[in-house]
């Protein structure tokens, strides 16, 4: 197992539409950050290197990043000669409603997109908080691109997540649960062909959307082993699902992961309970348990990456965070990192 | 199945420390409340006969609190006769630190735990709501002592209580109160296998433990006395990505409430006689009122057949 990135990490510090020292965040009615580090980028342009320094900075192994950021393939191939240099594994990842209904997701019969939009590109200038900054095209388009791009830089794997405003979960009512399940089965098979073709490993992930239960059932009805799992180590508890048991559930399809902790204090003055994100060994997440599951059940635990996905509020200090959750995990799970 | 309310309902009108109309309420930092439709007690006049008022206007059968709270036995008893005069039902209940080593256990929680006994069957209660005293410090997630050992605790502390509940006829039901999960619970339960103790289910708390509520009913069920129906709205992704939970009036949040009632009316013991408190808390400065009556109304248009005929 190999330690490794992701660049959501350093959202709050370096994404240009959510960094917490521009004017416009000042808005958000949120605290703004003092005293933190590392420093962010420079500029406002997609902060790709800056990310790969931070990969370099803490010696780790892989970069977890949305491929629309490279934009096109020249970029993307230049992304892949510098990563190559490197030495880092790259995780590539897009955003895309995997609950769309057939009309929606825009496959059409012979796979190959069917919207008269113009062609998907990520523009961070549309970008939010919770919105992904791709538009254009329907969703399959948007993936399929992103494949596209993913295989120039030399991606392992693209890591589609769901989770966002407009889309549905496991708690909206329509369509229902079952049928959700039941379009992104159908959806993702669209995507095996083009998969196989390019030889690209996807995965789908637990993004405070659906729960590993609702995955693993999606993974079982595609079975195609273009179609494998990124674990989320925390977003199983947003969804009310133990991380543990949601480890268990998918295991064996797991390529990669999104490893974090989280804090959970069930009884508060207004008893709704809270969760927050916590430096990892110091939440309720059982990290190494997990582990163990991952070294136990996944197919390939020797080549598997987990990317810190540490993600505090923006008036912490991240890089502390991402300081005090290396040492902890390289002193606890010595045993696990083959790098 | 017996339509009840937990006074907690009006806790931010009536917790003489949490009274909206305190002084010092402005500490919190929370909104106030405007435009409510009920008149808290007067802060120097006991809050039970407002609720007792309240529960009579709501036409339902009783309500749950605490017995610590009556003090002694003329409260008590003045207590049992003023609510049988309006033909009403007390919910019981008590508070011990069902996790406390055995020193402690032996020193305050065994006489603080019969001493409530004693107070539940003056005031007329033959179900006592049993909650965990020191949920901070003792919880499912709490390692010092680890769950487990909290649980073979809770065994041995929770035995020894089984006389006196015999004694003065108050069935124990523990109540999966933010501390514990449910299946923590009936394993304990299961373990001391005694008709003494029982369970109070609370359809909400269960989803702060990553425990699926109808999963749990159903495993909790041939052990359950009394429910309480909280609901809860679960909002998975926000903009601090750390998911939130908001208070939902009962039936419109995202406990499968209706489930859940099913799964305990076919699988307690006795269903006509199981307490079904509504425990609907919403933030203090909203209107609680609305919210109980939103919820008794839900309750009496969804599941009436399982209702007395006489309070739907």
């Amino acid at each position: 197992m190999k330690l490794g990135l992701s660049a959501e990490t350093y959202r709050w510090v370096a994404f240009p539409w959510m960094r917490a020292d521009s004017q416009k965040f000042r808005f958000s009615g949120r605290t703004i950050p003092y005293f933190t580090t590392p420093e962010p980028p420079k500029n406002l342009d997609l902060p790709i290197d800056w990310m790969l320094d931070r990969v370099s900075e803490n010696s780790l192994s892989s970069l977890s990043m949305e491929c629309g950021w490279l934009g096109e393939e020249r970029r993307a191939a230049r992304f892949k000669a510098k990563t190559d240099d490197l030495e880092i594994a790259y995780f590539a990842t897009v955003s895309a409603n995997l609950a769309a209904s057939e009309e929606e997701w825009g496959a059409g019969a012979s796979g190959s997109g069917t919207s008269a939009h113009a062609t998907p590109v990520f523009d961070p200038g549309v970008a939010t908080v919770l919105r992904t900054g791709w538009t254009g095209g329907s969703p399959f388009e948007v993936v399929v691109r992103a494949m596209e791009l993913a295989s120039a830089a030399g991606a392992r794997m693209l890591s589609i997540v769901h989770g966002a405003p407009d889309r549905p979960n496991r708690f909206t009512k329509d369509p229902p649960l079952a049928q959700q399940v039941e379009r992104m089965i159908k959806n993702l098979r669209t995507l095996m062909p083009v998969a196989e073709s390019m030889g690209l490993v996807l995965t789908n992930e637990a993004h405070m959307d659906y729960g590993c239960a609702e995955l693993a059932e999606v993974l079982d009805g595609v079975d195609s082993p273009w179609l494998r799992h990124t674990f989320d180590f925390g977003d199983p508890v947003f969804v009310n699902e133990d991380p543990l048991e949601a480890a268990h559930r998918v295991a064996k399809y797991t390529v990669a992961t999104h490893i974090k902790d989280l804090d959970i204090s069930p009884l508060t003055e207004i008893a709704l309970g809270a969760v927050f994100h916590a430096p990892i060994g110091s939440g309720r997440v059982p990290v190494k348990k997990i582990l163990a599951v991952l070294q136990a059940e996944a197919p390939d635990p020797e080549s598997l990456h987990h990317c810190l996905e540490v993600t505090p509020r923006q008036d912490n200090d991240v890089g502390l965070w991402v300081e005090a959750s290396l040492a902890w995990l390289r002193k606890n799970c010595a045993e696990y990192w083959t790098s | 199945m017996k339509l009840c309310i937990s006074i907690a309902c009006y806790r931010w009108m009536i917790d003489t420390h949490r009274r909206r109309d305190r002084q010092d309420y402005t500490r919190w930092g929370w909104p106030h409340p405007y435009l409510q439709t009920v008149e808290p007690p007067p802060i120097d006049e006991a809050r039970l006969d407002w609720v007792i008022e309240r529960v009579v206007d709501l036409g339902i059968e009783g309500f749950y609190f605490h017995a610590l709270e009556l003090g002694d036995r003329k409260t008590a008893t003045a207590f049992k006769q003023n609510m049988a005069d309006r033909d009403l039902t007390y919910c019981g209940g008590l508070s011990v630190n069902v996790a406390a080593d055995e020193d402690e256990w032996n020193t305050t929680e065994f006489d603080s735990a019969v001493k409530q006994l004693q107070l539940n069957e003056w005031a007329g209660a033959r179900v006592g709501t049993l909650t965990h005293r020191q949920p901070a410090l003792h919880n499912h997630y709490t390692m010092d002592p680890p769950l487990e050992e909290q649980k073979a605790r809770a065994t041995r502390n929770l035995a020894t209580l089984l006389p006196a509940c015999a004694e003065h006829g108050v069935v124990m039901a523990w109540e999966n109160h933010m501390d514990y999960r449910l299946s923590d619970i009936v394993e304990v339960v299961g373990e001391i296998d005694s008709p003494w103790l029982r369970i109070t289910m609370d359809t909400g708390n269960p989803y702060l433990f990553l425990e699926d509520s109808l999963e749990s009913a159903k495993l909790a069920a041939k052990y359950i006395v009394a429910a309480h129906t909280k609901d809860l709205r679960l909002q998975p992704m926000d903009e601090d990505y750390e998911g939130k939970r908001f208070w939902a009036p009962v039936g419109q949040g995202d406990v499968p409430m209706e489930a859940i009632l099913h799964v305990l009316h076919d699988g307690v013991a006795d269903p006509d006689n199981m307490f079904l408190g509504v425990e609907t808390a919403p933030p203090p400065q909203m209107d609680p009122d609305i919210w109980v009556r939103s919820g008794i109304r839900w309750l009496r248009n969804t599941i009436p057949a399982y209702l007395n005929p006489e309070r739907v």
